[in-house]
């Protein structure tokens, strides 16, 4: 698959992520997927982490 | 016409189904491929070999059907961690790493991974995944269907109406509360290991008594209604990692069993303790099914029961459902677990599709074919000799009936975790030291843990009670078994009296009934033990090199691969 | 504990064997990681002996999975009877893991990363047993020896297939060099993998006192009402 592909693909869950919190019962969770979009930028950085950080590790 | 692959993957028994014009045409697990029990990992190789099989590439596929909500299951994680904050702060960054590192990107990982627009994958739920599985599988154009499972996106157990192909869902009971998750945590209250020790709790059960059912009632209340709630404070699914019972439950049964602790029922009180605690369990379980099988038979009126969801693998809970919940029929699919998913993801996507309903699901032989030759081809590379028996069958029936444990590698493999005479041992029910050499030497289990027979369906009332019926062809339930007759099958009979029978049809495993047949002829009796072909700890065998591998590291005395048998200690 | 932690430099392992062996509580726990990786070998081997299109080869992969297993096995063993002398239960199941290597690298580089992992693992076992016959504990030893004799044979064939698949000496030394530059960069990443695990989990134990005022919102919300069976009404249609 294509990085454009990749990324379309993203974009078609995270819409449907937002489609099925955009409910009324579900609301309340809103800052809470705030939160998570958070972790998931840790998580996505902290991946990219895996490349560099032996090399900042073996420097200090 | 459609084509239409099933998924189901991440949580345990990834596997990929595929349905064509409404017909299956082939569904396969994961681990057999990967060798890895019940690897959970995204099924490619399971998914490349169903497509592989029907001739078809990814690009004819219309849809990919995920077996449920991705979105709906991170909603529950995101509720349950935030319900019980504080103590889900161990488990938090793990749980939610899960989801968001791959678990919320399964659609679009299926696209990459299968090779398919993204556009076309879709997904369904989980508990209507389980649904159609056994109701779109089924014989019966209108019937009742209970899903018992751990847990889906939100709903444990759900009750649907099934009429022609529609599935409407009329009430469901919801997490925490989960009959799965309770087995779960005896599973390791017990010292086994978690969705794979359930069997071995389940056959330790009968070596008990149930003298712990006060304490269970504490535990798990059964309501009028045929719901039941669990008590939280002896759970710990969202606060412990690796077992799901909290300390509560320790003070109110006991100490947990340590893990790995060879058993010794007669010597060892608290295996005996165990075995009652197992005896207890399943006493509650079967109580706690029974009333939810009667508010299905009350609320729908209908005369069929389909089962499905990991619970109804509990084939001696499927038997008492059976014989008192008031249904006419009962039926449960071969895989009843999440591997089932996958095909019923797939049914529904294909029913919506437009395609028709399948019929009912004759074998369970949807797995890849065994290439007899390419096996020959590497035994004799690795030094073995293969003959060609004029007739295998009665090659194999021959060596059975003097006695031997035979192997057998033939046609499809089976779908779900039963070996129905295509990836089977087979050896004589009438020898107790079958069993003996079996369980301690070939496949090194518990010693508690029985076999069950495979009877020709013609000949199979004789001996086992309310037999042949519709779950018999796939072993997932028990009969009693004829008292005039226990004398004869001691190597099949539990200690309880019971046998998970299988009746075996020309239609349903072809290779089995042919060697029942050669059996009756030389024994008078068509009925042999039937039990998995792989060793401990390892997926059923799939193709040669597995079955090879198995031959050479186990002791038995034969193995017919294909239409060539190879023998211990032949030149 | 995994095989990655515990690939010590046959120098390393001579240095550090009076360590890693003093403790029979630590030394479970080594042998349970040797098994482990014998047996995550042991699956690598038979996917390889699935895909190659060789039948010659294929048997070689099969007998050297055997033999992965049954190390395994012997390697397990030793460790519950070291965990059963301090009446501890045994570790548990071995769980293997797979890379999907052959696939990953091809059959000549998956052929070079083997053959360097039995050299390696070849030399990490003559100085443990080494070690033990020095110590007089003839268990340990003979444990070792038994697998020393398939370690050498499994070292041996490998590169005599190397050489075979390669064309040649030369082609093999290119074949283990480019080995080598993989496994180190596999190195790499799972080192920096492992410490970015460890950012992230304190990054995500501080998020987690973010949820503090959604716990207590879900607990101030009406609890859902049950969903079993409400009372039969008009037909809600299908789902």
């Amino acid at each position: 698959m294509t990085l454009l592909g990749r990324l379309g693909a993203r974009a078609r869950t995270v819409g449907g992520l937002l489609r099925h919190f955009a409910h009324r019962r579900r609301f309340f969770l809103v800052p809470f997927l705030v939160v998570l979009l958070l972790a998931a930028i840790l998580l996505l950085a902290s991946g990219g982490l895996a490349y560099v950080a032996p090399f900042i590790y073996t420097l200090f | 016409m459609a084509a239409v692959l099933g998924i189901s993957a991440y949580y345990h028994d990834a596997a990929a189904a595929l349905v064509v014009g409404g017909r299956v045409v082939a569904a396969m697990q994961e681990e057999r491929f990967s060798r890895l029990k019940n690897d959970p990992a995204l099924p490619r190789q399971a998914a490349a070999a169903c497509l592989a099989l029907a001739g078809i590439s990814p690009g004819d596929l219309d849809a990919v059907v995920y077996y449920e909500n991705p979105y709906a299951k991170l909603e529950r994680v995101m509720t349950s961690m935030a319900r019980d904050f504080p103590r889900t702060f161990g488990q938090f960054p793990r749980a939610i790493g899960s989801q968001l590192g791959s678990k919320l990107w399964v659609l679009d990982q299926l696209a990459e991974a299968i090779g398919v627009e993204r556009r076309k994958v879709l997904f369904t739920e989980h508990h209507e995944s389980h649904a159609a599985s056994a109701f779109l599988t089924s014989p019966y154009p209108e019937a009742a269907v209970l899903t018992v499972d751990g847990v889906g996106e939100q709903a444990t157990t759900a009750l649907w109406e099934g009429r022609g192909a529609a599935l409407r869902q009329l009430g469901a009971i919801d997490f925490p509360h989960s009959l799965g998750l309770l087995y779960a945590a005896f599973t390791a209250y017990l010292g086994f290991e978690v969705n794979e020790g359930e069997y071995k709790v389940m056959g330790l059960a009968a070596h008990g008594a149930p003298r712990f059912r006060a304490e269970m009632d504490r535990v798990v209340r059964l309501e009028s209604d045929g719901s039941f709630r669990l008590e939280p404070r002896f759970f710990a699914h969202t606060t412990e990692r690796d077992v799901g019972f909290s300390p509560a439950l320790e003070a109110l049964l006991g100490p947990r069993r340590p893990p790995g602790r060879p058993f010794d029922l007669d010597a060892n009180p608290d295996d005996r303790r165990a075995a009652d605690v197992a005896a207890s369990l399943q006493q509650v379980t079967e109580e706690a099914l029974l009333g939810l099988a009667r508010a299905a038979r009350a609320r729908t009126k209908m005369p069929a029961l389909c089962l499905a969801g990991g619970v109804a693998l509990n084939a001696v809970a499927n038997a008492r459902i059976a014989r008192e919940a008031g249904f006419e029929r009962v039926f449960v699919p071969p895989a009843a677990g999440d591997a089932g998913g996958a095909l019923g993801a797939a049914l529904i996507g294909a029913r919506d599709l437009g395609d028709p309903r399948p019929p009912a699901l004759a074998t369970a032989a949807l797995g890849e074919p065994f290439d007899g030759g390419a096996a020959a081809d590497l035994a004799r590379a690795l030094g073995l000799t293969p003959t060609a028996p004029p007739d295998p069958a009665a090659a194999v029936a021959q060596r059975i009936a003097a006695g031997q444990v035979v192997a057998v590698c033939r046609g499809r493999f089976e779908w779900g975790p039963r070996s129905l005479g295509q990836r089977s041992l087979l050896a004589d029910p009438g020898r107790a030291e079958s069993r003996e050499r079996l369980n301690r030497v070939v496949k090194q289990r518990e010693p508690f843990r029985p076999f069950a027979p495979a009877v020709a369906a013609a000949a199979a009332a004789a001996t086992f009670a309310g037999t042949p019926n519709d779950m018999t062809p796939f072993m997932t339930t028990v009969a009693r078994v004829a008292p005039a007759r226990a004398a004869a099958l001691p190597a099949v009979i539990h200690v309880d009296g019971t046998a998970r029978v299988q009746t075996v049809t020309a239609d349903g495993a072809p290779d089995l009934s042919t060697i029942l047949e050669a059996v009756g002829r030389e024994t008078g009796d068509p009925i042999v033990l039937n039990t998995s072909l792989n060793g401990a700890g390892e997926p059923i065998v799939a193709g040669p090199v597995d079955a090879l591998a198995f031959f050479l590291q186990h002791p038995v005395d034969a193995m017919l691969i294909g239409d060539a048998l190879l023998e211990r200690g032949a030149p | 504990m995994s095989r990655r932690a515990l690939a010590l430099r046959p120098l390393v392992a001579r240095a550090t064997a009076g360590i890693v062996w003093g403790s029979p509580r630590w030394a479970a726990r080594v042998l349970f990681s040797f098994a482990h990786a014998e047996a995550s070998s042991r699956l690598d081997l038979l996917a390889a002996a699935r895909r190659t299109p060789s039948e010659a080869r294929r048997a070689l992969y099969l007998r050297h999975a055997l033999d992965e297993t049954r190390h395994a096995q012997l390697f397990a063993l030793r460790s519950a009877e070291l965990r059963g002398k301090r009446g501890l239960p045994p570790l548990g199941l071995v769980r293997p893991d797979s890379e999907a290597l052959f696939e990953q690298l091809g059959e000549l580089g998956f052929l070079a990363f083997v053959h360097r992992g039995e050299r390696r693992g070849r030399q990490q076992f003559e100085s443990y047993r080494a070690h033990f016959a020095r110590r007089g504990d003839d268990r340990m030893r003979a444990l070792f020896d038994a697998i020393l004799t398939d370690e050498r044979r499994h070292e041996s064939y490998t590169g005599a297939l190397l050489e075979e698949l390669a064309g040649g000496a030369r082609g093999a030394r290119r074949a283990l060099r480019r080995a080598a530059l993989w496994e180190a960069w596999r190195r790499w990443r799972r080192a920096g993998r492992a410490l970015a695990g460890v950012a992230y989990a304190g990054a995500m134990s501080a998020l987690y006192l973010v949820l503090a005022p959604l716990a207590l919102a879900l607990r101030l919300r009406p609890a859902a009402g049950s969903r079993w069976l409400p009372p039969p009404g008009p037909s809600a249609g299908e789902l």
